[in-house]
């Protein structure tokens, strides 16, 4: 199983400035984290991917008909939710003992009922994991997972995603130790 | 210390009607506070009152009720639906601009009586639902929307979690100003179709009989209902909000 971009070209702006420019990359199964500066088009790059940015030019081999699930960049949470509501969202009921196992691993069985709003970053960005993790795909996009956490917490999540996550799992990072820790392949940007 | 102060603004505007009643010294143009209240009192001990009351807010309850819902489904089903947007938008806007009375005139030729202020408050408070409705469903937050794509979250969810929690204050908004209108409009309607066993009606008697003591306490019973009815709705619509923000 893999997932191909081909010569991928995309520019916003006008007058357009290109932020990709002829890349082309292969996922496949297992861990690829993306680093890169600030600017330089990583979330682009999976927001194409994931197929909520069409591409001026290119194309995408494999992704047809493949289930996807993504921690945004942005939380994209439903702050009048609780955390376990917000999980539950993209889940059926079955998977409610789950989404409960799966919270308290990410260390909030204490919030489980509380709303997002309620929630620090940290926790929300953990929420957001969770929602993710639980969600039936077959690649998983991970914009800055851990952005938010506090380093106390930020290995025990990276071990969370390292057991739960599977099928093609896309990173983008800033920190090369969270790299390292996730293994697998690192594209630089 | 603001209840004393309503207190005080009513006294004044009464103690103005009276030096008004004074100077006019015609009854038929102009009844003193007093006869008002009185013949108020008087009509509250008969069972005509009490019937046209219940007629009336019944009728027009029914049509603010009726034009809530077509509201929210036109407006859900327009912002879903290119075709049905372009369908729906002119006939809303023509019934924002026909005046009542030309409306009450049309639906009399079409409608039994008994069914006009029904229809009156109706066409009032539609076009007041299906804009707020809409805008609140424009305002949904665009990235929800695109994580309810992404995670494939059946439509009844992105209802029920999304757009209820988004839509709800636009519609109690909606609902609070339309409550008012549906209650003029609909009494409109009924004085204007001659409605019988209904407070439009009896408007329009006490007209004719040039009985202006009736047309003065009919006027505060439609003052005191609307009243009550705002209160009541306020209450109703405060429920809801707490409900939605809990």
């Amino acid at each position: 199983m893999a997932i191909e971009l081909k010569g991928i070209c995309k520019s916003f702006g006008e007058p357009p400035v290109a932020v990709l420019e002829n890349i082309s990359m292969t996922f496949t199964k297992g861990i690829t984290c993306i680093m890169g500066q600030s600017g330089i088009g990583k979330t682009t790059l999976v927001n194409i991917l994931a197929g909520l940015v069409p591409p001026d030019k290119g194309e995408i081999i494999g992704r047809d008909g493949k289930k996807i699930s993504m921690v945004f960049q942005e939380d994209r949470l439903l702050n009048w939710e609780s955390a376990i509501s917000n999980v539950m969202l993209v889940t059926t009921a079955k998977d409610r003992d789950r989404a409960i196992k799966l919270l308290t691993e990410a260390g909030l069985s204490e919030s489980l009922n509380k709303k997002a709003a309620e929630l620090s970053g940290g926790m929300k960005r953990r929420v957001c994991l969770c929602r993710a993790l639980i969600s039936s795909y077959d690649i998983l996009i991970l914009d800055e997972p851990f952005k938010g956490l506090d380093n106390t917490i930020k290995p025990a999540i990276i071990e969370m995603v390292k057991t739960h996550a599977t099928g093609i799992i896309i990173c983008i990072t800033h920190d090369p130790t969270e790299a390292e820790i996730l293994g697998g392949k690192v594209i630089t940007l | 210390m603001a209840f004393l102060k309503t207190v005080a603004v009513i006294v004044f505007w009464l103690l103005v009607w009276e030096v008004v009643t004074v100077l006019v010294a015609s009854d038929i143009v102009i009844v003193s506070p007093r006869v008002a209240f009185a013949r108020l009192y008087q009509l509250a001990q008969t069972v005509n009152f009490w019937v046209s009351i219940g007629t009336s807010l019944g009728r027009v309850l029914l049509g603010f009720v009726l034009a809530l819902g077509c509201g929210v489904a036109l407006a859900a089903l327009s912002s879903r639906f290119k075709i049905v947007h372009a369908l729906v938008l002119p006939a809303i806007n023509v019934l924002n601009a026909v005046p009542i009375a030309s409306f009450t005139i049309l639906a009399l030729m079409a409608f039994h009586a008994s069914n006009l202020s029904v229809f009156i408050a109706f066409v009032t408070v539609l076009p007041i639902v299906f804009h707020n409705t809409k805008k609140g469903i424009e305002n949904t937050d665009p990235l929800l929307l695109e994580m309810a794509d992404v995670f494939r979250i059946p439509v009844w969810k992105r209802v029920l979690f999304i757009y209820v929690k988004t839509v709800a204050p636009y519609v109690v908004s909606a609902a609070s100003v339309g409550i008012g209108f549906a209650w003029k409009s609909g009494i409109a309607a009924e004085l204007i179709g001659v409605v019988s066993g209904t407070i439009g009606a009896n408007l329009h008697n006490a007209r004719i009989f040039l009985n202006t003591a009736d047309v003065f306490a009919w006027t505060i019973a439609i003052i005191l209902l609307s009243y009550v009815m705002e209160r009541g709705f306020k209450v109703v619509f405060k429920e809801v909000l707490k409900w939605q923000s809990n």
